[in-house]
């Protein structure tokens, strides 16, 4: 059978019942063994919160820590084969002294859940974690009202809900939203309709996860990230990469940043050698000795990978020490590393009013749009174009610590910083004006 | 066989990541356990630097109660691809005689120390591991990167972040990286892929007629005359194989008939317990596992 993977971030608040959904997805999908099963019901009565039932949630809090304090502090993956997918799940922790966990399950998935308690609604937490989803180009998502047995399964509390939260996506570029009401704990609507919410047309959460239609990574431009320069000897150099495209011997390429061009004498992919690959796993030798370094983007044809030392971003701010305006970081782009300095702290996201503000730092947990300039030129797109060429961290020289993580919207000119300033422009402009360039 | 999509994409991954580190590391190790895990993680390697060989050494740490035919397969298969194999022992902890069944701390003085020593001996500061994040609730929990402090200890409260799979190979000499390919790889994957890729295992993953001897409910092999009978107990043979393979006296077995890769796979499914299940060391509490983590254990 063959599976397609999908990776889905489990978010919400403390409490909305994260781990308790998807405890019972996996208990319900007999994806939990008999031997953790017994374990889960000794903790249980250990630790658990429901009485003398399963507390579900035990199953996905793996550290002693958090089963002790009865909260998740850090991301739990677990897997399921469920109606041809393989979905992974990256069960994220709600306090928001956490919410550098949601980020680091959010940035590697192409899907989400956010959970909210039905008798609570939409909360800071939500607002958050809806930014974070859009800040990581997550663009599908599921909103689960849970804990529909505590409001008796009405719905007009799941409209009153899913009315706020429309209006909250409105300005976000997430394309695909459904919303289901549940109840992990009495298991309705998770891996089957529930009979107590009749109202509900929809199917249930499981199976929503299982169909949803991931958008197709539009970008078919061929390149190969530059991972690795291999030096067997001193005469060969095997250039190791990420490919996009299908590749082969021959093939004419160009070098960024340098610019420089020579084609491909040999390919491998695996161990194979000299086929056609559209395998993404690639290393090739060159005919002529170039410029190429690990970082560099590999192209046949200019285009979509840019080069650049200025830009606009959006950063979220992932540890204790703030981002601010004037210092130097260490930034890893793709798999370029070079210094950058921080010229501009242009705003912050403001969660309840839902608009910008201007400010002069970002503190942990902040979403932001920085200026920078970096010290060298480096090959790049803008993150909504590719994913992978477009998204960066910065690392603290000093400690070493992950600071910040970042997704390059464009690219900066002097003419264009202009612009950027005194108009507001939207995404799709923005696209327009990186390609005019 | 035709790789399916999803062990293409974890293929992927895994040699991504293994070739990012190993372009940021300067003394890089894989441990070698020699189990079906290490088994992927190897091919993974030769085919990651191919046509280069494998360009760092692997790591196996020999408690000396390791199953017999494991060690013969280590020697063959470092030949067979041209592996610098090193090969660890606690030797105080030999002469002491410390063995897995009258020590309560066979494991941490066996493995975890003799771990912490090969890897301080050698200074490696990249070390790549098999283990899997749907092997045991604390992994379920570890990064891809993880970092360890000076006495290799793990912190799981206070895990560095990461990022749209931009790893952070920065840290302070005293530090050290572990780093886990196939982090996200089911155990139905591993056999999977052992099976599309051809990938040569211990033939003890393979039921066969065995000499065993029941204990507490389990199956253990007696793979030599160091087995100490209890009363009451004897030596049955039949056929038993493993779902992992540990030293010898603390693994216990499955009674089975699997003689192939997709009936394992088959009999996987309907077993419905886990492969850990077999490792004693998972069991004397909750939380052992995560506690020799934090020690420093894989
Ligand atoms: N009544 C009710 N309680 C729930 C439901 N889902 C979760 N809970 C309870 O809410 C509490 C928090 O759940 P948990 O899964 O730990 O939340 P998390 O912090 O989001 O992971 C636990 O006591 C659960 O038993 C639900 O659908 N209905």
């Amino acid at each position: 059978m063959s599976l397609d993977p999908i990776r889905i971030c489990i978010c919400g608040s403390v409490d909305d019942g994260k781990s308790t959904l998807v405890g019972r997805i996996l208990v319900e999908t007999k994806n939990i063994f008999s031997d953790h099963d017994t374990k889960l019901k000794n903790l249980s009565k250990r630790y658990g919160t429901t009485g003398s039932s399963i507390d579900y949630a035990l199953a996905m809090d793996g550290l002693q820590a958090e089963r002790e304090q009865g909260i998740t502090i850090d991301v739990a993956h677990k897997y399921i084969n469920y109606n041809k997918r393989r979905i992974t799940f990256c069960d994220s922790p709600g306090h928001k002294q956490y919410t550098k966990n949601v980020v680091t399950a959010a940035s590697e998935c192409h899907a989400a859940v956010v959970l909210l308690d039905a008798t609570k609604g939409v909360l800071e937490q939500t607002k958050r974690h809806i930014a974070i989803l859009d800040f990581v180009g997550i663009k599908n998502i599921v909103f689960a009202v849970n804990k529909m047995d505590c409001v008796h399964y009405k719905q007009q509390v799941f409209q009153t809900i899913q009315k706020e939260l429309s209006s909250l996506i409105a300005k976000k570029n997430i394309t695909s939203v459904s919303y289901v009401p549940v109840s992990a704990l009495k298991g309705d609507n998770v891996t089957s309709s529930s009979s107590k919410m009749k109202w509900y047309k929809q199917k249930h959460l499981l199976h929503l996860l299982s169909t949803m239609k991931l958008g197709k990574d539009n970008n078919k431009f061929p390149y190969i990230a530059l991972q690795h320069v291999h030096r067997p000897n001193r005469t060969i150099r095997h250039y190791m990469g990420m490919a996009k495209g299908q590749w082969s011997a021959n093939d004419k390429i160009i070098a960024l940043p340098s610019g420089q061009t020579t084609s491909i004498k040999t390919t491998y992919s695996g161990f194979v050698k000299n086929k056609k690959t559209s395998s993404c796993i690639i290393s090739f030798e060159t005919k002529d000795e170039i410029d190429l370094v690990r970082g560099d983007v590999v192209v046949t044809k200019q285009g979509l990978v840019q080069t650049g030392n200025a830009f606009h971003a959006s950063v979220c701010v992932v540890s204790q020490d703030n981002l601010y305006m004037g210092r130097t970081y260490l930034m890893r782009l793709g798999n370029k590393e070079t210094n950058i300095n921080i010229n501009k702290i242009k705003n912050k996201l403001d969660l309840i009013t839902n608009s910008k503000v201007a400010c002069n730092e970002l503190t942990i947990n902040d979403l932001g749009e920085i200026e920078f300039n970096t010290n060298e030129v480096v090959a790049f797109t803008p993150f909504d174009q590719d994913k992978r060429l477009g998204s960066f961290i910065l690392i603290d020289k000093e400690n070493n610590n992950t600071v910040a993580a970042g997704t390059i919207n464009f690219a900066l000119r002097k003419s264009e910083s202009i612009f950027a300033e005194t108009l507001i422009i939207d995404k799709k402009q923005k696209a327009n004006l990186v390609k005019q360039t | 066989m035709k790789i399916s999509k999803l062990l293409i994409t974890l293929e992927e991954e895994a040699i991504s990541i293994i070739r990012d580190s190993f372009s940021k590391s300067l003394n890089p190790v894989m441990m070698y356990s020699i189990g079906k895990d290490s088994s992927v993680l190897l091919h993974l390697a030769r085919k990651a630097f191919y046509p280069s060989p494998v360009p760092f050494p692997l790591l196996h740490i020999d408690t000396m109660w390791k199953f017999k035919e494991m060690i013969s397969f280590k020697e063959k298969i470092a030949k067979q691809h041209q592996l610098k194999m090193i090969t660890h022992t606690n030797i105080p902890g030999v002469k002491k005689n410390i063995n897995p069944f009258d020590h309560s701390t066979y494991t941490d003085i066996m493995k975890t120390d003799a771990l912490k020593e090969a890897l301080d001996n050698n200074h490696f500061d990249v070390i790549y591991g098999g283990a899997r994040r749907d092997e045991e609730a604390s992994r379920s929990k570890e990064r891809v990167v993880s970092v360890r402090e000076s006495n290799h200890s793990w912190d799981p409260k206070n895990q560095r972040p990461e990022l749209f799979g931009l790893y952070n190979y920065h840290k302070s000499k005293e530090q050290s990286l572990r780093v886990f390919p196939i982090s996200n790889w089911t155990e139905e994957d591993v056999w999977n892929y052992i099976l599309s890729e051809k990938i040569e295992i211990v033939d003890l993953y393979f039921s066969k007629v065995r000499p065993t001897v029941q204990r507490d409910g389990a199956w253990f092999m007696v793979d030599d005359d160091r087995f100490p009978l209890q009363k009451g107990e004897k030596i049955i043979r039949q056929s038993i194989r493993f779902r992992t393979l540990g030293c010898y006296p603390l693994t216990a077995g499955t009674l089975s008939t699997a003689k192939t890769i997709p009936q394992i796979i088959l009999e996987n499914k309907k077993f419905n317990y886990s492969e850990r299940s077999g490792r004693l060391i998972d069991h004397d509490k909750p939380d052992s596992m995560e506690a020799k983590k934090k020690m420093g254990y894989f």
